[in-house]
């Protein structure tokens, strides 16, 4: 018979059956029914209603059948305290028993049982059980006395149990040692001030002595006991060392560590020129290493502990570099914490290796890993500088393999090279700026800005290369935008004269239009600089950056020495975070920099800048810009409402983004910002530019205007000025360029794949190619692969309804014949106004065909848009 | 500082609770759920080991398909002692029930409380070792699969040709210790092998990780005596003499295991408990005596079609007599290569491209040692440029090296006090897998 028949689900009465069968007479069939009990006791079933009974078969000989009806007690004690009180005649009787089983049984599980009237019958029990003669019930006991102090403090001090427990380490079994300490502990730590844990060499020695014989779980409450001692003298410490390191070499690895830690914690009492250092420094380093060959879960965490031993000693791993290389079937958190040991450990001596190493991992397939791997060289560039130049030439490497990714990360890392070693690689510039256009993620977008507004002087277009970000500068991150700022500000204090309009143009885009209140408060602060003393700005802005520090993700040394004396417990997994002024990000140290320089060199200055009248934010920034509310009012009960953007967004995608408003800044000089409380709201969108306007604005453009005198002239605003000319530059056209359709389901890849197959296999089926494309990663419906093409007709003249009813007829029908769909077919078309005619209903009505209603406003819903499109594309081309 | 559980839960791969144990009250048991859905939430690439939940952590590991889970309220716990632990009482609950499944666990759940009653104290671990256990522990075991020794009648025990060939049946290792009327005694020496190759052909890394595992079903055995060879040395000052000396860098040992002839004789002694123990784990890094197994000459070039041509050839640098088996070459191929026609020297091998880890696998179920194995591959990847050559990185092999050591390490003897009559208890079986064999093109 198995016991999981118990886990069947209960059916109603089944509480009324169970205690028919726990108060029956035999035997076999209460220690069933207490099995069942438990069974649903597991499963969170309420079976508390049964306390009475089961208590009732307590008192049995039968040792299991006693464990399971302790097993109910301790979970349901709590809820019944009245009846808990039943037990203890029983539990009392129990801790007199000559089975040292039962005693050891019956003290253990009155102390489980967590109720404050239970407390006062148990001191006489556990008192006579800490001094029982069978060492297994007195380690019971010992464990209890913790037990009863965390119901009742006050009644183990009054009761004298502490002093007996202090007793029992001197006791003549380990285990009962070991328990007794780990008791002591925990009372301990509830009271800090109190001496219970006062180690004397006395103690010291016989828990050394202890250590030796006990179980491993008790050798590790011994030596994290030991770590809290502190010795006389380095003689001491020795002696404790020499008795700890055999603990090194067990199979145990939670025993090791502990062992580690004691060792670390010692050592630093030992002299370092003494020999018996080095051995112990010699010592450590085997059991870390087999520490990795656990299972991952372990390793993570011995990495994570060896992390912390590295920063602290790195001698002692110095020569194991080759173990922290990545395996390929490491999980993805084992191969980051490996990659970051090993730069820990990267020096002179080792560089190479360790580079080689590393330009392997960026070839490799994960992501994420290639990343930490490229971002690792850079690390290795900083931290050691002969290897600065191999680094770069490296990284160039990884650049030309134009993995996106990579070079993204590449130009990341080479910032921070460039912040440690000014002006020593400016060289590889050229190439960076080739690889521009690839840039879409933030940080290497803002990576390069910086890069470019550093060494604008350099670069020759560096003014056109800042000013083609700037373009959709409302579309960047903040990141990228307060790079940008603070790059164009650096540009135009080494190049004036020709940047005076991009500058202008950013402070205003910066201050004006952004809701950043950091994006703001630069703006300002920069442009209050820039107005005020042009000569101070250049001081502030273009001074000297302090040197990256080498390696800003150590951890503080305060934090590791704390960190260090917690190896191996769950701390050192976390690695609290280092304090928060050591940051990595640029834009708070930036911001740091601008502030510090300030006062630094001018304090009236700086309260001028600083203190000045901000202009009041607008009422409510998350307001619906009032004309997109009266559109959206229209659409009131449809998706677009749901979505508060008006149906047309859907349709225009990006075209259909107006420039906002920019107050038109007078002046060739740079003006103090106004109070432009009154432009911050007209953030309305702005109708479009006629034809007439936007021709007159290329015209002036022509006859050498800048972008500010035609818009002081038309009174338009320079941004709209500068797009419309743009544009004009690009497409030779001002007139509105084709939208560019609902976006695509499928890739130009997944195309091709259809076109491919569908080529070389006429007979393929949509179910086939859906599958084929879902193995690409792109989930379609069959309907998107469409099976076949309908008849074309060309159109002549311009189309009305009478005309689409003639095409449908002449068409339509054939089509459907000839493409043998046979009945279960729906007929598409879109809302456009011939299809929708009266005729045509009329028509489509009297054929009796079935029309899928379309709802308004949804081009995307269109397949045959997608083909259209490539039709348009091929045409175009 | 001190490690201790507060709960300790065991859930089935669907999240059912299979046995929960609250220790010392510190939370409910509303966790459990609050567990699983953080588990089953887990991206892949978290460290799955330590979670937290308010002040409760979380430490969890998986065996056997279930979720063996502590709970502990002090960050001073120590993570190793948990996941420690937890292996263990994985280890405990295999030798009492035999297997380990969703199904064992709940037929035997009075008994698993029992252990635990025993095991964990208040939080405190007491022990976990079964020889201490078994004076406890009342309740009989129930095993789903009865063990019996017509599972060895199977096994071509004759015409085998080497006392190493005879295999015992993998059911006569796992079945619960209580129920050992038949006896028997397993020492597997498992070895794992990780092995990095550079593009030129020099070995930049080779480490053996291994290990000595005893399984135990004698009643009445009071002492074992493993004889290792006797030119084992440790660590690399120690070499003795000359000749083929086996030598490791690092060992550790059971704490049963006692070392006073180790030292003259390379004896391990020890008095075996019931079920399986890892008497002895050991480590060597770089020096290996013998040559890697496998190398690997590949040729990557374009062909005028725009496909991309890999040939492969694989050498086997094994002795002649030995073989490897289940060999898996695994090649990472460029982003978007489409499909795959390949050239293979016999009919038992398999090519397949895998798309979602971006790789083609050869399988070789067999190949002994001194052949030599080639291929062709060729694949289409549209847009195929020079950058994409270069994405086909790293080759990594999966194998399995049956009776054979990386380290030379050979079992001498197995001795066992009282003498036991009959000849075929005592098995021995070594074996080396690969953890992780790159070699680098």
């Amino acid at each position: 018979m198995t016991d999981s028949k118990y886990f069947t689900t209960t059916k109603k009465g089944e509480i009324f059956e169970l205690k028919a069968e726990l108060n029956s007479d035999k035997k076999e069939k209460k220690k069933e029914a207490v099995k069942k009990v438990i069974a649903s006791m597991t499963v969170g079933k309420d079976v508390s209603a049964l306390f009475p009974d089961v208590v009732n078969c307590m008192q049995t000989d039968n040792l299991e059948l006693k464990k399971l009806v302790y097993l109910y007690l301790m979970n349901y004690a709590k809820s019944q305290p009245d009846m808990a009180i039943m037990a203890v005649n029983t539990f009392v009787k129990d801790c007199e028993d000559p089975n040292p089983l039962i005693r050891a049984l019956a003290v253990r599980t009155m102390g489980c049982i967590r109720v404050d009237k239970i407390t006062e019958y148990l001191c006489e029990p556990l008192r006579k059980c800490l001094k029982d003669e069978d060492p297994y019930v007195r380690k019971t006991a010992a464990v209890c006395v913790a037990k009863l102090h965390d119901i009742n403090a006050q009644l183990v001090e009054d009761q004298g149990f502490l002093d007996t427990l202090k007793d029992l380490i001197s006791d003549s079994n380990p285990m009962v040692v070991a328990n007794a300490v780990a008791a002591l502990s925990e009372i301990a730590e509830s009271h800090p001030n109190s001496n219970l844990m006062d180690l004397n060499p006395q103690t010291m020695n016989k828990l050394l002595t202890a250590l030796n014989e006990c179980t491993e779980w008790g050798q590790i409450f011994i030596l994290d006991c030991l770590a809290n001692y502190t010795p006389r003298d380095d003689r001491e410490s020795q002696s404790i060392c020499e008795r700890v390191t055999p603990r090194l070499s067990h199979a145990n690895s939670a025993v090791v560590l502990s062992a580690v830690k004691v060792l670390m914690k010692f050592m630093e009492m030992l002299p370092k020129d003494l020999d018996y250092y080095g051995t112990l420094l010699k010592k450590l380093a085997p059991p870390l290493v087999t520490l990795l060959s656990a299972e991952p879960e372990l390793q993570y965490v011995a990495l994570r502990n060896i992390n912390l031993i590295v920063q602290r000693r790195p001698e002692i791993l110095k020569h194991e570099m080759k173990v922290f290389y990545v395996k390929y079937n490491d999980p993805i958190y084992v191969k980051l914490e490996k990659l970051d040991i090993m730069i820990r450990l990267a020096s002179q001596a080792n560089i190479a290796q360790v580079l080689a190493e590393l330009k392997e991992y960026a070839t490799e397939v994960d992501v994420d890993f290639v990343r930490k791997a490229v971002r690792a060289i850079g690390r290795c560039a900083i931290k050691v500088e002969q290897s600065a130049e191999r680094c770069v030439s490296t990284l160039l490497d990884l650049i030309q393999t134009k993995v996106n990714y990579v070079v993204q990360e590449a130009i990341v890392v080479i910032k921070d090279i460039f912040r440690k070693y000014p002006n020593k690689y400016e060289s590889v510039i050229a190439t960076l700026c080739e690889n521009l256009d690839s840039l879409d993620e933030p940080e290497a977008r803002a990576a390069m800005i910086w890069i470019v507004g550093e060494y604008a002087e350099r670069i020759d277009n560096a003014d056109e290369l800042l000013e083609s970000f700037l373009e959709g500068f409302h579309d960047e991150s903040t990141q990228v935008q307060l790079q940008l700022l603070t790059a164009i500000v650096k540009l135009f204090l080494k190049k004036p004269t020709e940047t005076q309009e991009l500058v202008q143009q950013v402070l205003s885009l910066a201050t004006q239009d952004s809701d950043n209140p950091d994006l703001r408060d630069r703006g300002y602060i920069y442009w209050r600089l820039l107005s005020t003393d042009p000569v101070a700005a250049k001081e502030v802005v273009l001074a000297e950056k302090p040197l990256i520090s080498e390696e800003t993700d150590l951890i503080e040394p305060t934090l590791l020495e704390e960190l260090i004396c917690h190896i191996g417990t769950l701390a050192s997994v976390y690695h609290k975070p280092p304090s928060a002024f050591d940051s990595d990000n640029p834009d708070l140290r930036d911001r740091g920099y601008i502030y510090w320089r300030l006062l630094s060199t001018d304090p009236v200055a700086a309260k001028e800048v600083v203190l000045a009248e901000k202009p009041l934010i607008s009422e409510e920034t998350d307001l619906i810009e009032p004309t997109l509310l009266e559109e959206l009012i229209c659409h009131i009960g449809t998706l677009a409402s749901v979505y508060h953007k008006p149906p047309s967004a859907f349709v225009e995608g990006n075209h259909g983004v107006q420039h906002k408003g920019l107050p038109g800044s007078a002046g060739s000089h740079l003006s103090t910002p106004k109070q432009p409380a009154s432009n911050i709201s007209t953030m309305g969108k702005t109708k479009e530019l006629s034809t007439d306007i936007r021709d007159k604005i290329v015209d002036l453009h022509k006859a050498g205007m800048g972008y500010k005198r035609i818009g002081k002239q038309l009174g338009e605003k320079i941004s709209t000025v500068g797009a419309v000319i743009r544009k004009w530059k690009k497409h030779h056209t001002t007139a509105n360029l084709p939208r560019s359709g609902p976006p695509h389901k499928i890739l130009p890849r997944g195309v091709s794949l259809i076109m491919r197959t569908v080529r070389n296999h006429p007979k393929t089926t949509r179910g086939e190619l859906m599958n084929q494309l879902k193995a690409a990663g792109t989930t379609v419906t069959k309907e998107t692969v469409a099976k076949g093409t309908e008849h074309l007709h060309r159109i002549e003249g311009r189309m009305d309804g009478a005309m689409y009813c003639g095409i449908l007829d002449q068409h339509f029908l054939p089509s459907v014949r000839e493409l043998k769909m046979g009945q279960g077919w729906v007929f598409q078309h879109n809302n456009d106004p011939k299809h929708t005619a009266k005729a045509t209903k009329e028509w489509l009505k009297k054929k009796h065909i079935k029309v899928l209603e379309w709802p308004s406003q949804s081009p995307n819903l269109n397949p045959i848009g997608n083909l259209w499109r490539e039709l348009k594309i091929r045409v175009a081309r | 500082m001190m490690t201790m559980i507060s709960q300790l839960f065991i859930l089935s791969s669907k999240g059912d609770h299979l046995i929960y144990k609250d220790f010392r009250g510190e939370a409910g048991n509303d966790v459990i759920n609050v567990f699983y859905e953080k588990v089953t939430a887990l991206p892949g690439d978290q460290p799955p080991v330590v979670m937290s939940h308010r002040d409760l952590h979380f430490v969890h590991v998986r065996q056997g398909g279930l979720y063996w889970v502590a709970t502990t309220t002090s960050a001073g716990s120590s993570p190793f002692t948990i996941i420690d632990f937890l292996n263990r009482l994985a280890a405990l609950v295999t030798d009492y029930c035999g297997s380990l499944s969703e199904k064992s666990v709940q037929m035997n759940f009075a008994l698993i409380y029992e252990l635990l009653d025993e095991v964990v104290d208040y939080g405190y671990i007491q022990t976990t070792s079964s020889d201490v256990l078994k004076n406890f522990i009342q309740t009989e075991a129930v095993s789903s699969r009865p063990f019996s020794l017509f599972d060895l009648s199977n096994v071509g025990l004759f015409g085998a040709e080497t006392q190493q060939s005879k295999v015992a049946p993998s059911s006569a290792a796992t079945r619960p210790i209580q129920s050992s009327r038949d006896q028997g005694v397993f020492v597997d020496v498992i070895e794992r092998l990780s092995v990095i190759i550079g593009s030129n052909g020099a070995v930049m890394k080779a480490d053996v990780e291994g290990e000595i595992k005893v399984k135990c079903y004698m009643l009445n055995c009071s002492e074992m005596r493993i004889g290792l060879n006797e030119e084992f040395s440790i660590g690399r000052s120690t070499l003795r003499g000359y000749g083929a000396a086996v030598h490791v860098d690092e060992c550790r040992f059971h704490q049963a295991v006692k070392l006073d002839e180790f030292d003259d004789h390379r004896i391990l002694k020890l008095c075996p408990s019931q079920g399986e123990q890892t008497v002895m784990q050991y480590q060597l890094s770089d020096n290996l005596p013998s040559p890697p197994p496998f190398r690997l000459f590949p040729t990557i070039e374009r062909d005028n079609r725009g496909r991309l041509l890999i040939y492969m050839k694989l050498r086997c640098d094994l002795p002649p007599k030995s073989a490897a088996i289940n060999v898996s070459v695994s090649v990472p191929v460029p982003k978007g290569c489409v499909s795959l026609s390949q050239e293979l020297s016999s009919p038992e091998q398999r090519c397949e491209l895998k798309p979602q880890s971006r790789s083609l696998v050869w399988t070789v179920p067999r190949c002994s040692g001194g052949t030599q194995l080639s291929a062709v591959f060729k694949l289409d990847v549209p847009g195929l440029s020079s950058a994409s050559m270069l994405e086909v990185g790293p080759v990594g092999l999966t194998f399995e090296l049956p009776k054979l050591t990386s380290t030379g390490l050979q079992i001498r003897f197995l001795r066992l006090t009282p003498v036991q009559p009959g000849p075929s208890q005592r098995w021995v079986r070594y074996v080396t897998h690969s953890d992780s064999y790159i070699i680098r093109v």
